[in-house]
């Protein structure tokens, strides 16, 4: 029984969570830094950086544009919209420099493989609940 | 032109080797060259399609791990020249009534290529385009590769080519080579074998290990010969076996052939005997004939002789009885008596003189060598003789006899005696006709034998006629076959005119019959006039 609501609880904060329009940063333990502007944050989200200082390689993470979170990404973060950020990740991957962002359509799956991917970042709508992440500051602050 | 077999099968083997090189070095690298180009063109097509759809995928499904996967499997390809992505941008009048569609490059790899939206598949280049059709955009991937490694490779293909045709050349010939040495080396020594076999030599054999027809010909040969040997072999068999019968049959013939030859030569000895004893008594019956010609020839003056001589003796008496009386007047008439019968003595005993020394001339000159001698009178010496030999036999016998000389003959070389002899030949047997001829005819009827000499251009003619019984047309053909005669058994030896036409034949002259029954015959012989 306690398998079943405590999902269902984390569902729920999330589901208020993005009703508010918050966004988390969050990161893998590994190479990912504790803290970013969101000038720096967004720089990386466009694939400006290719390693962390540690030498890890830069594994960006994001939700669905299809999704509230990924509207609210592409709206914050980038300033753009979705299909601006697509095609700039369009451009960026035909060149080769980075590797283009993972996109997920559950906030879950995003952390999920956030946990497991050493330099990996990701974006969602919530807290970090997942061993191996950390929730990384942009400017000071756990949420944007 | 002769052409081996061996020069045969290795032109075959050229030509189509020959064939097959220029196949392979020529046709084969360019076939191989286009596949390989179209082969690469479609691959590029292909790479550009996954691009496009990497992107198509990554536009709709912000999934651009394909297109990642694609963009990493192309640049891996060094010949590599650009990769772009080209967006369709619809632009309108500022009034927003009309709108133009603008097809630009969103972006190049790599960077730095300075891309040209025109570009078109070149000698140097391919260029193929897969378009993009999303929600977001519409576009094309535009890809560009080198054709530097499809040219490498197709000079690759021909070198190959090349190095191929040439082996497949050089292992053709050697094949060719082996082949036409495989057949005609065979085929050569049956040649050489049967050649062999031509000669008589039936101890030839070809040898040959191949087992296909050229060894099964070889093989048949060696049994063909074997047959011909053991044929010949029995037929030389039969041959010896042969030729030992017909040595022996030989043998006993030449026995036989001598038994019976033996035989011959002692008959011909008995019919030479023979003969020599009938021409003997030919020549006797003649000689006889001749004897009793001479004997007249001779009598006669000795007739004269004696006669005179008894006269002379009765004279001498009657001198002695006068010389007695001495009546001088009677004594000289006496004396003139006995001188003028000495007188006629001394003529007819040279008459006789003159008959015996012309015998022995005739005796002298017979050993048949030619002289010149007068036709005419030969004939008429003969003529006379032939007549006094008729009537010594027989004193009944008479004849009337015309002679028809002509004088302008000359003298000619021959035998007088062989050619006397012809002459009194026939004449004895035209005697020997009419007196046949006069007991069976009427009293009216006049024996009558004629002899005419002519001369013509080089011949000289002598007829001999005489109007007897004639002779049948029957044994006209005969009358010059040896032992022929019409006469009574002992009256001939039937050689006479076989004699006669063999000596005028040795004379280069010929002898003719003509005679019709009841009339008469004709004689004609010809001789040459020299």
């Amino acid at each position: 029984m306690k398998k079943l609501i405590l999902p269902l609880l984390l569902c729920c904060s999330l589901a208020v969570f993005a009703q508010n329009g918050a966004l988390t940063v969050i990161g893998n333990s590994n190479g990912v830094p504790s803290s970013f502007t969101k000038a720096g944050l967004k720089s990386v989200f466009m694939g400006n950086t290719a390693n962390w200082p540690n030498g890890t390689k830069v594994k960006l993470a994001l939700m669905k544009f299809t999704t509230t979170e990924g509207q609210q990404t592409c709206s914050k973060l980038f300033g753009m919209s979705s299909g601006d950020v697509t095609k700039h990740w369009l451009m960026t991957s035909m060149k080769g420099r980075v590797d283009a962002p993972v996109f997920f359509t559950s906030a879950d799956a995003l952390q999920q493989f956030v946990a497991r991917t050493p330099g990996a970042i990701g974006i969602v709508a919530g807290a970090v609940t997942l061993k191996n992440s950390k929730t990384v500051l942009v400017d000071g602050r756990n949420s944007f | 032109m002769f052409i081996g077999v061996k020069t045969k099968i290795l032109l075959t083997v050229f030509a189509i080797v020959l064939l097959f090189t220029i196949f392979s070095l020529l046709y084969f690298p360019s076939i191989q060259g286009r596949t390989l180009l179209t082969n690469y063109k479609s691959e590029v097509q292909n790479q550009a399609k996954t691009i496009a759809l990497g992107a198509t995928i990554a536009l709709s499904e912000q999934n651009f791990k394909g297109l990642q996967t694609a963009m990493d499997f192309v640049k891996e390809n060094d010949e590599l020249r650009f990769v772009t992505l080209m967006q369709n941008d619809t632009t309108w009048t500022a009034d927003s009534s009309r709108f133009t569609i603008a097809t630009s490059p969103m972006v190049t790899f790599p960077e730095t290529y300075k891309m040209d939206d025109k570009i078109a598949t070149s000698d140097s280049i391919i260029v193929m385009r897969a378009p993009i059709q999303t929600a977001l955009m519409n576009g094309e991937i535009i890809l560009g590769v080198s054709t530097q490694s499809i040219k490498a490779k197709q000079r690759k293909v021909r070198t190959t080519a090349l190095l191929i045709s040439g082996a497949i050349f050089l292992l053709g010939m050697l094949i060719g080579l082996w082949l036409s040495r495989s057949i005609s080396h065979p085929v050569k020594a049956l040649r050489t074998a049967a050649r062999k076999v031509g000669e008589g030599d039936l101890t030839s054999e070809v040898k040959s290990h191949s087992k296909d027809e050229i060894g099964e010909l070889a093989i048949a040969f060696n049994n063909m010969v074997k047959d011909i040997k053991n044929l010949s072999d029995l037929t030389l068999k039969q041959e010896k076996e042969k030729q030992e019968m017909l040595a022996s049959q030989n043998e006993a013939l030449e026995k036989q052939v001598a038994e019976r030859t033996k035989e011959l030569k002692t008959s011909l000895d008995h019919l030479k005997a023979t003969q020599a004893q009938l021409v003997q008594s030919e020549k006797m019956a003649s000689l006889g004939e001749l004897t009793a010609g001479i004997a007249h020839e001779i009598q006669n003056p000795l007739n004269f002789v004696n006669n005179f001589s008894e006269i002379n003796t009765e004279l001498l008496d009657e001198l002695k009885t006068a010389i007695d009386a001495n009546d001088s007047a009677e004594i000289k008439d006496l004396i003139q008596d006995i001188k003028d019968n000495e007188t006629k003595i001394v003529l007819h005993g040279k008459r006789a003189d003159g008959i015996v020394k012309g015998m022995l001339q005739h005796s002298r000159s017979s050993a048949g060598q030619k002289e010149p001698s007068d036709i005419n009178a030969l004939c008429d010496e003969y003529l006379r003789l032939a007549y006094h030999g008729l009537r010594a036999k027989d004193k009944s016998f008479n004849v009337k006899m015309e002679t028809d000389y002509d004088n302008t003959l000359e003298k000619i070389n021959i035998v007088p005696q062989e050619i006397g002899r012809v002459i009194l030949n026939i004449i004895n047997n035209a005697f020997y006709a009419v007196s046949e001829m006069k007991k069976l005819a009427a009293d009216s009827y006049q024996p009558l034998v004629s002899i005419k000499t002519r001369k013509l251009n080089d011949k000289i003619e002598i007829h001999v006629a005489d109007n007897g019984d004639g002779i049948p047309d029957a044994i006209k053909e005969k009358i010059f076959q040896p032992f022929f005669t019409t006469k009574p058994t002992g009256s001939g030896t039937g050689l006479g005119l076989s004699l006669s036409y063999d000596i005028i034949k040795a004379h280069g002259g010929s002898l003719h019959v003509k005679s019709e029954e009841r009339k008469g015959t004709e004689f004609t012989i010809l001789l040459p006039n020299s």
